[in-house]
C-alpha cells in the first residue's frame, strides 16, 4: 500500500481534512477570521509584542 | 518589450505541466468533496471574505504549480550557476505588491503592511530557514504546492515544517528577549510620496541590476515566469485588501503544529508564544478561522486540482531515503527558522520587503545565506 508515494499522500491528506473538520466542529462558532497581526499589540505577523 | 523581443532575451519556455494527460478523476472526485465541505464550513461562519480566502489560495496553488514558481529553486541557481533572472523575478514580484502595499499601509486605509522587530531572532531564524529550504528542496509556498502535487518529499518535509514551528514558538520569546529593535520601516517618518519613490526605487532598483547582469551574460528572460510573477501579484494584492494583511504562510502550519499538541495533552496553551493575544485567538479558534492556516488549505487543494488535471500527481517513486531525511531536517529548521524569523520567503521576503519594512531586505540577505550553506549540505544527502 505504501509502495506508492500516491497512496500515502491521499492517506495523510484524509487525516489532515478529518483532524482539521474535527477542529472546527469542536472549536467556538466565530463570525470572523483573524490574523495575529490584528490585535493592537502585534509587532510582527506572528503576533509578538514590541521590544520594551 | 519589442525591444528585448528583438534583442532575443525572452525565451519562450514550454510550461512543464500540459493539459491533455489523462485525468486523475478518483483524486479530483476527493479534492472535490474535501473542497465543498470546507467551503460550506467557511461560508457558514465567515461569510464571503473566508470564502473569497478559500478560493484565493487555491488559485495560489494552481498558479505556482502551474508556473513552477519556486524560490529555494531560483536562490539556487543565484548561488550556484549566477543566474540572477529568477531573484529578479522575485523582486518584481515584491515591486507589483508594493505599488499597492506601500500606500494602503501609509494612508491607514484599512490594510496594514508586514511590519516586524529587528532581532538577533531574525538574523538567526533567516538564516536557519535559508539552510532548511534549501534541504527540503522548497520553501513555505513551495512546501504546500509541492505538497498538494503529490510530491513524496513533501510528504515528509510538511510534517517536519510543522514540528518545527511549534519548536520554533517555544524558543522565540526567549530569542527575542536577547536583543529587538522595534520595527523599522524605510522612509516611515517622510511624506508618503518620499517612502513610496524611495522605496519602489530600491525595490525595483534590485531587479534592474539583476536583469542586466543576466542580460549582460547573455541570459534569456522568460515571458512564462513573468506571466507567473504578474499572477501571483494580483492575487497577493486581493489578499492584502480582503484580509487586511500581507499574505503569509507559516502561521498556519504552526497552529497546526498547536493544535496537534494540545490534542496530544501537551499544554502549549501555558506558554509565553502561546498567551500572547494573537496566537492565543488561533488556538482557540477554528483552523478555518485564522487566514494564513484557511489559505493554506485552498493552496494544497488547489495544487492537487491542478496536479490531478495534468495527470501530475505523485507520478513518481519514493526519492532515497537520504533525501527524504532531507526533508524533514530541512522542514523542521524551515519551521524554526520561520518562526524565529518572522515568516518564510512569502510572510517575510515578499510581504516584509514590499511593505517597506527594513526586516524584509534582512530576512533576504539572510534567507540567501543560509541557502549557501544549504546547498553545501546537499551533497550529503544524495542530492
Amino acid at each position: 500500500m505504501f509502495k506508492s508515494p500516491r497512496n500515502t499522500h491521499v492517506l495523510l491528506l484524509l487525516l489532515i481534512f478529518l483532524l482539521s473538520s474535527l477542529d472546527h466542529l469542536t472549536s467556538p462558532v466565530t463570525k470572523s477570521l483573524a490574523a495575529p497581526a490584528d490585535n493592537a499589540t502585534a509587532c510582527a505577523p506572528c503576533g509578538a509584542p514590541c521590544p520594551e | 518589450m519589442d525591444k528585448f523581443l528583438k534583442l532575443n532575451v525572452f525565451e519562450y519556455q514550454t510550461f512543464s505541466l500540459k493539459l491533455g494527460g489523462k485525468k486523475d478523476n478518483s483524486l479530483l472526485c476527493l479534492l472535490g468533496v474535501i473542497a465543498a465541505i470546507i467551503a460550506a464550513f467557511v461560508a457558514i461562519d465567515t461569510g464571503s471574505r473566508g470564502l473569497s480566502l478559500f478560493f484565493i489560495g487555491g488559485l495560489l496553488g494552481i498558479t505556482f504549480l502551474y508556473f513552477q514558481y519556486g524560490f529555494a529553486s531560483g536562490w539556487r541557481k543565484l548561488i550556484t550557476r549566477g543566474d540572477t533572472r529568477p531573484i529578479g523575478y522575485h523582486f518584481v514580484l515584491v515591486g507589483f505588491c508594493s505599488l499597492v502595499y506601500l500606500p494602503i499601509s501609509y494612508l491607514g486605509l484599512g490594510s496594514s503592511g508586514s511590519f516586524a522587530p529587528i532581532s538577533i531572532s531574525l538574523l538567526l531564524g533567516s538564516f536557519i530557514f535559508g539552510i532548511g529550504m534549501q534541504l527540503a528542496n522548497g520553501c513555505g509556498s513551495g512546501v504546500l504546492f509541492t505538497y498538494g502535487s503529490g510530491s513524496a518529499r513533501m510528504i515528509f518535509a510538511l510534517p517536519g515544517f510543522i514540528i518545527g514551528s511549534v519548536i520554533g514558538s517555544l524558543i522565540l520569546p526567549t530569542i527575542l528577549n536577547l536583543g529587538a529593535l522595534n520595527p523599522i520601516v524605510i522612509g516611515g517618518s517622510s511624506s508618503l510620496l518620499i517612502y513610496y519613490i524611495l522605496n519602489s526605487f530600491l525595490i525595483f532598483g534590485v531587479a534592474v541590476i539583476f536583469f542586466t547582469i543576466a542580460i549582460k551574460s547573455g541570459q534569456k528572460l522568460s515571458i512564462n515566469w513573468l506571466i507567473g510573477t504578474s499572477l501571483i501579484s494580483l492575487l497577493c494584492i486581493l489578499v492584502f485588501i480582503i484580509s487586511g494583511h500581507p499574505w503569509g504562510v507559516t502561521f498556519g502550519f504552526t497552529v497546526w503544529g498547536g493544535k496537534i499538541a494540545m490534542l496530544a495533552g501537551i499544554p502549549i496553551d501555558k506558554t509565553a508564544f502561546w498567551q500572547w493575544p494573537g496566537p492565543a485567538l488561533a488556538l482557540k479558534q477554528s483552523v478555518f478561522a485564522d487566514v494564513s492556516s484557511l489559505m493554506n488549505f485552498g493552496m494544497i487543494i488547489g495544487a492537487g486540482f491542478c496536479a490531478a488535471v495534468t495527470a501530475s500527481f505523485a507520478n513518481q517513486p519514493w526519492p532515497p531515503i537520504r533525501q527524504l531525511v532531507a526533508a524533514i531536517i530541512g522542514g523542521l529548521l524551515m519551521g524554526v527558522g520561520a518562526r524565529l524569523g518572522f515568516g518564510c520567503n512569502i510572510g517575510a521576503f515578499v510581504a516584509g520587503i514590499s511593505s517597506g519594512s527594513l526586516h524584509g531586505w534582512l530576512w533576504a540577505f539572510f534567507a540567501l545565506l543560509g541557502s549557501w550553506v544549504g546547498i553545501k549540505t546537499r551533497p550529503y544527502f544524495g542530492f
